[in-house]
């Protein structure tokens, strides 16, 4: 465990020189951010997007946009943080453009066009995927950013932009609505037959 | 301590959720080794995790887009590097605009539309030649699209990799910035 928070420690130090370099001008470091999350963004943008071609698109315009910053990139928790959003926003743009034609018949359905395809679709038919589901927008994302993606909670209140105390907040309704679910026995019941 | 029912009150979920992660302090650790409700909740964060971190199947970059985003890298640090503070803010916004510019221009330029411009290696039609066409071109020959004449930049006759890597090679070059060379239709 002490090595875990070892581990950590030394990636997040070596990612901040890494940045502090490429604010200089050193393109190794740069290119070395790129490589270091070159592989996150792309499977990232593929849970958002549902789309090998999509998310290769979304992984062009994140890093174009993530080089515009430098110089002055200034570092909050992790540059994971700082793409998460950015993938996001991205992805919907992309998804924007492809379904642009289909708008019409998604606004008849009472749908949202561009929902994002993040979370469930991809999930098992789980008891606990259905549980996960039930949970309100904000709190899903945020048990999806700790428990899926492995961000801590400083990166999401970064990802999401929103206080610290929010995102704790979110995760302690998440998991204590989590429990209960559990150690109902309707829901039990649900999943044994599922 | 260990199997003994625990009279604590029971830590909250952040504080279990801190403990999964490696921190916590050993009186919590203590506390849970003899708390059923604990060893529960601790147990239904590992299945989170299970449930929620299968990934996608890994997407395997292409070649020539890997290339060009390093080159765009290598690029963006090499306009960083020799100037001063006052020309740094120009460059940047100079950047920017070819990369929104390039995304803009990539949606019509191989469709099967004339382009705007015919000047060779000028891929994105802004008047130049960076890295941005270069990205534009990979990801254009990825997806299998027409590609026009003035694609063909080292003029072989057929517009590949190599047209890639030598529109990446022109615009990272160190000198004055290539221009665009016009080409008749």
């Amino acid at each position: 465990m002490i090595e875990s928070g070892l581990r950590e420690a030394t990636s997040i130090a070596e990612e901040r020189a890494l940045v502090d370099r490429a604010n200089l001008g050193d393109e190794r470091a740069l290119e070395a951010l790129y490589r270091r999350h070159r592989d996150w963004v792309v499977g990232l943008a593929c849970r958002f997007t549902g789309s090998r071609d999509d998310a290769l698109d979304v992984l062009q315009e994140t890093f174009l946009y993530f080089y515009s910053k430098f110089p002055g990139f200034t570092l909050t928790s992790s540059v994971r943080g700082f793409l998460y959003p950015v993938v996001k926003h991205k992805s919907i743009s992309v998804l924007r453009r492809r379904r642009k034609l289909v708008d019409l018949q998604a606004y008849r359905e009472g749908r949202d066009a561009h929902e994002l395809r993040w979370y469930p679709a991809d999930l098992s038919n789980s008891q606990l995927s259905r549980m996960i589901g039930g949970l309100p927008e904000g709190h899903r994302e945020v048990v999806w950013l700790r428990f899926g993606l492995d961000l801590r909670l400083e990166e999401i209140a970064d990802a999401l932009g929103i206080p610290l105390g929010t995102v704790k907040s979110r995760l302690h309704n998440a998991l204590k609505s989590l429990r209960s679910a559990a150690e109902d026995p309707a829901v039990r019941k649900t999943g044994d037959a599922g | 301590m260990s199997g003994a029912p625990s009279t604590d009150p029971c830590p909250d979920e952040l504080t279990l959720e801190a403990l999964a992660a490696g921190q916590g302090d050993p009186a919590v650790r203590a506390h849970v080794a003899g708390c059923s409700a604990c060893s529960e909740m601790l147990e239904l964060m590992a299945e989170l995790g299970r449930e929620l971190s299968v990934s996608p199947p890994p997407i395997e970059v292409p070649a020539a887009q890997d290339r060009a985003l390093r080159a765009a890298a290598a690029a963006r640090a090499a306009a960083i590097r020799p100037r001063r503070t006052g020309r740094r803010a120009a460059v940047v916004v100079a950047a920017c605009a070819a990369a929104v510019l390039a995304l803009v221009a990539v949606r019509g330029l191989f469709t099967g539309e004339p382009p705007h411009r015919v000047a060779t290696g000028d891929i994105d039609g802004d008047g130049r030649v960076d890295v941005v066409d270069a990205l534009v071109l990979a990801r254009a020959l990825d997806r299998g699209a027409p590609m026009p004449g003035h694609c063909d930049v080292d003029r072989d006759g057929t517009v590949d990799r190599a047209d890639v890597d030598a529109i990446a090679g022109l615009a990272v070059s160190i000198g004055p910035r290539p221009a665009a060379r016009e080409r008749q239709q």
